[in-house]
């Protein structure tokens, strides 16, 4: 009976990763392409940028806020990226494209952290500052990669089968996980996420607590934008258009509490590769790229839908 | 008065209530009579608030339970609604009502008088002011529920449960946020009420409130009634041995040892509007009490110690050296440690486990290698949990499922962890079980006795008096007086919390 009960509680905790798989079972049934080895491969190339985004985002989401930036913050990092790898070479470049992220992050976490701005509202004009900044930048123009170096192979090479990108995106999110369930600064990020004015009392900086979740935001932002560059070998002013929205509904998938105070950077993880699994498949079976948008839309409230009921319940043993 | 004043108004008989794993009623019963009041006493999880959801209807008894009588008829609420339109009417701790919303609109809520299409203003608020006039509350009917003191819209939302015709009024706890003077109109109105015959459930850990305006006491001790008294044929122990099945011998303990150096001393401490000049001074084995009305600055001048607020002027000395706190780390760093008044909202995060609550304020101390230490964090918990008591399935319960006592040993279990030097408590036994409140007292003594210096700051004077070695007393921002020893006595202080008037005249 007990041995029941745990399987029950298991099963509960793991039910996104039994949709993604049941996702998988089902774009396989509806085509045989999808079901391939080189498909799985590019999805993992896909979900790389995504991974290693949801990271940030997790934590800013935790914190209580969202951070809407993050879509543009890639545009401009692709467009840094690429432009000073072709005068600087690629590890100066990678540095100052880090710096730019952690940048962005530090204004949208000082105006959110320190002045209690709403961060929706922050992070929205910041979008556009970033968008603006990435048409100065690049003249409007699309930016080709000129020298060849190992910067192509970040998003393109493969160590044996795996994708490098997968592999440093791995990294990426046992380095946050660790950090959020192990460091004194992700207890205190769960923390202030549940209760500020709690951790305000006890010695606990929450407006910086709250700035830094915004800073690891930009970066892993900023991550993810040197693979998504590498991969492509080029930048466009519109990279990243549309996707905080992608990064949003990877989180929100993976069980984070949208007000704040929990969440789980390995199921985030899970949610990113839900999204790009749709992704993929909407395209591997041949809906028009448009109707993908409102399909998307569709199961990100079905995963807020969830979420509540899942708030409600807690709510109603309480 | 229709209604015979010997009839009983509601009969519950045999009432059991069982959730997952507790059984939170068996066998309990209550009487009350038409124009009487019954306090209902009980240590916190006593099953106080369980019987009367059972009553409004929140959720059903189990099935085996006896009857709900209620003026002679058998009734079984289904919904809150249902019990509110029959006349059973709870006014809780956190009041309800829409507070940018009238007075007037409040008390009509969903039934506002219409002309046509369009709400009748005029016949809405006459008919309210009337309703408050009779109160004898200097509430206007259209003043805006948010723009009014705590007390007030108390009394608006008695207003409410008359007006939609109240036969019994369960009040919960309700004079827990309120002053002297406003207890006092509570009561006035509450003696009117049962002039007209309305019963009256009164709640609340306040003996001396008890005694003052119960007309009978029911005690309920783990679902189970324990005693049912007259209020005027008992003493306070009769009640007390009943609630917790032991007599509590020396219920306010003092701390014995002597007082060695000073640990803090406030010079002139001045904030704008909420408190001047205020200076006092503490010392290691020491309880000091702060006593005054609610608002009189107490809490401010706290949290100005404790680096939330930064006051205009005036300095703060601890172990004789001028020091600057601008924030609570910087209290931490100094020993300091401050349990809030309000303990959901400052002192605990109520949606995390215990574990982590106790070890909030210590993860900066107790890390390896920029790790928190699980295993050390664990021993804390285990060793306060010993210590205080704390009675909780284990370390990963959820705060918020804890009773008040034990959320508030929590709290307190979180600054013990640090070693303070200094600890303030903010109202430490407010809203909690007389069980748990005895164990606070006495741990307070203990500490001092151990060396710490402890401020503790309360509105209940028995409090204050019993446990306190040294008192100052607050009162519109000012200290008005300092007392120890055999000064100490209830005439003294009342005098001083009183007198900033007249002395600003003089």
């Amino acid at each position: 009976m007990r041995a029941i009960n745990k399987m029950g509680v298991f099963l509960k905790n793991q039910v996104i990763v039994l949709a993604m798989c049941m996702i998988f079972i089902l774009f396989s049934l509806l085509s045989s392409s999808f079901c391939q080895f080189n498909n799985a491969m590019l999805i993992l190339r896909q979900v790389a940028t995504f991974g290693v985004m949801g990271c940030g985002m997790t934590l800013v989401i935790i914190g209580g806020n969202f951070d809407l930036s993050v879509g543009s913050l890639v545009s401009l990092c692709c467009v840094v990226c690429v432009g000073l790898v072709n005068v600087l070479g690629p590890l100066p470049a990678m540095l100052i494209v880090l710096a730019v992220g952690a940048v962005s992050g530090l204004v949208s976490g000082f105006l959110v952290g320190y002045l209690k701005l709403n961060s929706m509202i922050v992070t929205l004009g910041m979008m556009s500052v970033l968008q603006a900044l990435t048409l100065i930048v690049s003249n409007g123009k699309y930016i080709p990669l000129r020298r060849v170096s190992w910067f192509t192979a970040l998003g393109q090479g493969s160590i044996g089968v795996l994708p490098i990108s997968t592999i440093i995106m791995v990294v990426v999110i046992v380095v946050f996980a660790t950090a959020l369930k192990r460091t004194v600064f992700g207890h205190h990020v769960l923390a202030v996420g549940s209760n500020a004015e709690t951790c305000r009392y006890s010695g606990i900086n929450d407006k910086r607590v709250i700035l830094e979740t915004f800073v690891l935001s930009g970066i892993s932002a900023a991550i993810g934008a040197i693979l998504l560059a590498s991969r492509d070998g080029a930048a466009q002013n519109n990279m990243g258009m549309g996707f905080e929205f992608d990064v949003i509904t990877g989180v929100i998938l993976g069980g984070t509490n949208l007000m704040g105070g929990s969440g789980n950077v390995y199921k985030t993880f899970v949610g990113m590769l839900i999204v790009a699994i749709l992704k993929n498949g909407f395209v591997v079976i041949g809906l028009p790229y448009y109707s993908q948008w409102i399909a998307q839309c569709f199961i990100m409230i079905v995963a807020v839908w969830c979420a509540n009921r899942a708030i409600q319940r807690k709510g109603e043993i309480e | 008065m229709s209604d015979n004043k010997n009839e009983y108004v509601l009969k519950m008989e045999n009432i059991n209530k069982t959730f997952p794993g507790v059984k939170a009623l068996s066998g309990a019963r209550l009487e009350l009579k038409y124009g009487e009041v019954l306090a209902l006493c009980g240590e916190n999880g006593a099953g106080k608030s369980t019987l009367m959801q059972i009553l409004a209807g929140v959720f059903p008894p189990d099935k085996e339970s006896g009857e709900i009588v209620y003026q002679g008829k058998p009734v079984q609420f289904k919904t809150p609604n249902e019990a509110k339109k029959a006349g059973i009417i709870m006014v809780y701790q956190e009041l309800s009502l829409v507070k940018d919303l009238s007075v007037a609109e409040n008390i009509f809520l969903g039934s506002l008088p219409m002309k046509g299409k369009h709400v009748d203003w005029k016949t809405l608020n006459q008919t309210t002011q009337k309703a408050l006039d009779e109160l004898g509350s200097p509430i206007r009917a259209q003043q805006i529920v948010s723009s009014m003191p705590i007390a007030y819209q108390q009394m608006v939302e008695i207003a409410r449960g008359i007006a939609l015709g109240a036969k019994v009024l369960i009040l919960d706890e309700p004079t827990s946020s309120l002053t002297e003077k406003e207890k006092n109109s509570l009561f006035k109105i509450i003696r009117l009420l049962k002039s007209r015959g309305i019963g009256i459930i009164y709640i609340s850990h306040k003996m001396d409130e008890i005694f003052e305006i119960s007309d009978r006491v029911l005690v309920l001790r783990d679902g189970q009634p324990t005693g049912n008294f007259v209020t005027s044929e008992i003493t306070l122990d009769d009640v007390i041995k009943s609630m917790i099945g032991r007599t509590l011998d020396n219920y306010y303990p003092k701390c014995q040892a002597k007082a060695g150096k000073e640990v803090l001393r406030v010079e002139k401490l001045t904030l704008s509007g909420i408190y001047k000049d205020v200076s006092f001074s503490i010392r290691e084995r020491e309880v000091v009490g702060f006593y005054g009305l609610v608002g009189a600055g107490r809490t401010e001048i706290m949290e100005t110690l404790f680096g939330i607020r930064k006051p205009d002027s005036g300095d703060i000395y601890i172990n004789g050296e001028k020091s600057r706190i601008a924030s609570s780390l910087d209290a931490l760093k100094n020993n300091m440690g401050f349990v809030t008044e309000n303990r959901r909202g400052q002192g605990l995060v109520v949606d995390k486990s215990c574990l982590e609550n106790v070890s909030l304020a210590m993860l900066p101390w107790i890390k390896k290698y920029g790790m928190v230490d699980n295993k050390k964090c664990l021993e804390l918990y285990n060793e306060y949990h010993d210590k205080l008591r704390i009675s909780s399935p284990g370390p990963e319960q959820r705060v918020g499922f804890l009773s008040g006592g034990n959320q508030q040993k929590v709290v307190i279990a979180k600054w013990l962890a640090l070693n303070p030097k200094l600890l303030i408590l903010d109202e430490p036994t407010r809203g909690i079980d007389v069980g748990s409140k005895a164990e606070i007292h006495k741990l307070i003594a203990q500490l001092a006795e151990s060396g710490v210096a402890v401020i503790v700051i309360s509105s209940e004077m028995p409090e204050i008096m019993g446990i306190s070695n040294r008192i100052y007393t607050i009162a519109q921002g000012q200290i008005t007086g300092e007392f120890s020893g055999l000064e100490i006595t209830e005439e003294n202080m009342m005098r001083a919390i009183t007198i900033t008037d007249s002395r600003k005249e003089a």
